[in-house]
């Protein structure tokens, strides 16, 4: 078997890690406190904190030199990520790790030279626009038209789910450009900017404290440049996107796991001799085989695209294998910790409230980036051969 | 053990899922949710006379069938109040001939033994006066207040401190002992009848959800990937009720139930959170906004399994149970 991490790599790591812990302690603080609150939204320190990386050349790790990236592969870049989630800092979320390599790969020349290079230098977010009330699982009857209007199209219909849009400087669009009944054979990715006349976005709260929205497009203009894609051609480029996404969890099982292991290191559970701490260090060892598992098929996904390959049923294999596991430790970790773990203010709570944030938040990663159900199929007609 | 309820105990379910519907409707729960307590519905449990039902007196009362289908109505619509505990620690008060505690006041009361003569985390103890609990070998009845803490079961949880304040000493040494150990076994049976509801009406509520939200051109409760997922955890609602059921009809009947009643718990209380897990993801994201009623099940739940003690430990003790029984 080849070494997938070489020496360069690890000479890399160790210098981001260098790099990472001079950055300006404040800075990391505030940045962490708000990704941890609400990781879908990066606000004022996130974005302060991904500039700042951008400004110091630490972003876009596998992108060309030519865009302002290192060019380098994307174990590299999968590195990046990890250590980044390992300090649960934030890491460039769906803007850095979907959409921009989705535009490396399937957008034009014009396009690729505008985004990469205002994504780069932190001035562009992206919030994904695929799913819709009644299109949810089921993409491919999404309804929202782009009717094509002079050197353009007028976009309207709603969306629902787009998260992170009430920061968004731009949305990642899916719209029905053909009939109907051509289903997945009717749709055209578009990049529209949030700002463009007629759009309506209003919030939705979930139970984990995660914001969301709904998007309203009532006749809005976006010009045909802003087409990623061949008309009606958009579906390889929605599919591309979203194994990008399934691809891009990993590493926040790690960070959870190490959150009950230093509550339970100051309940002295970690070497003590009771019924009580055997217990826990059995679940705790048990985790951990399951998070090297889902660190190994991370890498495993960056290796497919640094060979070039886009990841299909390994990227569903990865997505359940990471929310499963998150929702498994926060859970035994909160048995673990007992009724004092319900306290809803996190002040003082033990963990500091981590892992019931993580038990409430985590059923969203069952659906989040197409249901499990979805993502079984998919491993069983893709990476199987099963018939549909 | 005859498994269909009698004529009374139908009139005495209905009656109560009645009152709950009313009086405990999912916009009341959510008003009520921060406080854990919904004082409207506390009175009318106490004017329908849940308590004269639960409680033996020279009328009759305290059937153990009968204050299960209660704490299964009350479990079916997250009621926001001490149900269970002021049932077992008023039955407790009146076996050791102490009926002076005023009528209708809610009541505290823990299944664990205080800690340093500390109950943490009490279901009902942010709005009872009144605390009832373990502290060493010592039963005591204790009054006071707390100001309590927004817990995310709304079980109106608190800490209570069992050795301040105004306390009376009910009983010391083995006696003691035993007499808590009866009452937290009668705890554990009422929250698992709590549970078994809240694990039946999370699968209506997702049944329901299944039959109406179409995909592909068709209800999703079509698929077979989502039929197998309800049914296989309706087989185990169904297997806590039935558990639930038979140990309260154990201790009607005179036989040994309290073995039976942990068992009930520990299943009926696992089970109350898969089948949430479950409707919460049928729902797809809809269940997981706050707009939508499975966040609340799944916290109810998480509440009233944590309100226990260590799940573990409870599982523990029903194979020490099966060993020395
Ligand atoms: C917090 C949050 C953030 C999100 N972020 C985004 C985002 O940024 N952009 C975006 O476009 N979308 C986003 N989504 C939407 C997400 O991808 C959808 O929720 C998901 O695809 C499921 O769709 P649905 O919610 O309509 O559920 P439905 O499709 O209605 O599914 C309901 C249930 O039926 C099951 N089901 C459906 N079809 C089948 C089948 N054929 N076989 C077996 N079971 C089936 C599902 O597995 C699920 O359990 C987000 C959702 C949430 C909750």
């Amino acid at each position: 078997m080849k070494t997938v991490i070489a020496d360069e790599q690890l000479t890399f790591l160790s210098d981001l890690r260098e790099y990472l812990d001079g950055l300006d302690p404040e800075l990391v603080a505030a940045a962490r406190a708000e990704n941890i609150e609400d990781p879908m939204q990066p606000r004022t320190h996130c974005q302060a904190f991904l500039r700042q990386l951008g400004e110091d050349g630490w972003l876009g790790i596998s992108w060309p030199k030519e865009f302002g990236g290192q060019g380098r592969t994307d174990i590299e870049h999968w590195l990046f990520a990890e250590e980044l989630y390992n300090r649960r800092l934030p890491n460039g979320l769906l803007t850095f790790n979907v959409v921009g390599p989705t535009i490396m790969l399937h957008g034009n020349p014009d396009q690729r030279r505008e985004y990469i290079s205002r994504i780069m230098d932190g001035e562009i977010i992206f919030a994904i626009s695929y799913s819709e009330p009644d299109a949810g699982s089921d993409l491919a009857s999404l309804r929202t038209r782009a009717v094509a209007d002079g050197d353009g199209y007028l976009l309207s219909g709603q969306k629902i789910w787009s998260t992170g849009a009430s920061i968004a400087t731009h949305l990642w669009v899916a719209a029905r450009t053909g009939p109907p009944e051509a289903r997945h054979r009717g749709l055209s990715l578009f990049i529209v900017p949030a700002d463009s006349p007629g759009i309506t976005i209003t919030p939705i709260i979930t139970q984990g404290g995660e914001r969301t929205t709904s998007i309203f497009f009532d006749d809005v203009r976006v010009p045909a440049t802003q087409r990623v894609g061949a008309e009606n051609d958009g579906w390889k480029t929605i599919t591309a996107a979203l194994n990008f996404e399934r691809m891009f969890y990993h590493n926040e099982p790690r960070w959870e796991l190490r959150q009950l292991a230093e509550w339970a290191d100051g309940a002295g559970l970690l070497d003590g001799s009771t019924a009580e701490s055997y217990e826990l260090q059995t679940v705790m060892g048990e985790h951990a085989v399951d998070v090297e598992v889902c660190r190994l098929m991370a890498l495993r996904g960056a290796a497919m695209l640094a060979a070039g390959q886009v990841p299909y049923a390994e990227a569903s294999t990865n997505k359940i294998w990471w929310g499963e596991l998150r929702q498994n430790i926060c859970s035994t970790g909160l048995d673990l910790i007992g009724a004092e773990g319900t306290v809803v203010d996190t002040d003082g709570a033990p963990a500091s409230g981590h892992l019931v944030h993580g038990l409430m938040s985590s059923p969203v990663w069952r659906f989040g980036g197409g249901t499990n159900e979805i993502q079984l199929d998919i491993i069983a007609n893709r990476g199987w051969g099963m018939p549909r | 053990m005859d498994l269909r309820l009698s004529d009374d105990e139908q009139a005495i379910a209905s009656a109560f899922t009645d009152l709950f519907a009313r009086e405990s409707s999912r916009d009341r729960v959510r008003a009520a949710q921060s406080a854990g307590f919904d004082p409207a519905l506390w009175s009318a449990l106490v004017d329908i006379g849940l308590f004269d039902l639960a409680i033996p007196g020279p009328d009759g009362g305290g059937a153990f069938v009968d204050i299960v289908l209660v704490a299964e109505a009350a479990g079916r619509h997250l009621a926001c109040a001490p149900i269970a505990e002021t049932i077992v620690a008023r039955r407790l008060l009146q076996r050791l001939g102490h009926d002076d505690v005023p009528a209708g006041a809610p009541m505290a009361f823990s299944p664990l033994p205080a800690q340093q003569g500390r109950l943490p985390m009490v279901p009902g103890g942010s709005v009872a006066d009144l605390v009832l609990g373990l502290d060493g070998d010592t039963l005591v009845l204790v009054a006071g207040k707390s100001s309590g803490v927004e817990d995310f079961g709304f079980l109106a949880a608190a800490d209570r401190s069992l050795d301040g304040g105004d306390r009376v000493v009910l009983a010391a040494g083995p006696p003691a002992a035993q007499a808590h150990a009866v009452a937290a076994a009668e705890w554990r049976l009422v929250t698992a009848a709590g549970c078994a509801g809240l694990a039946l009406e999370a699968l209506d509520v997702a049944g329901r959800y299944a039959r109406d939200r179409h995909q592909f051109g068709v209800p999703i409760g079509s698929f077979q990937a989502v039929q197998e997922r309800l049914a296989t955890v309706a087989m185990a609602a169904d297997g806590a009720q039935l558990l639930v059921r038979e140990a309260a009809w154990c201790c009607d009947a005179g036989l040994p139930w309290e073995a039976a009643a942990t068992v009930a718990y520990a299943y009926a209380a696992q089970t109350a959170i898969e089948s949430v897990e479950a409707a919460l993801h049928v729902h797809g994201g809809y269940g997981y906004t706050l707009d939508y009623d499975p966040q609340l099940f799944l916290r109810r739940a998480h509440g009233l399994r944590l309100a226990g003690g260590d799940p573990e430990a409870v599982w523990t003790q029903v194979g020490a149970d099966r060993v020395n029984g």
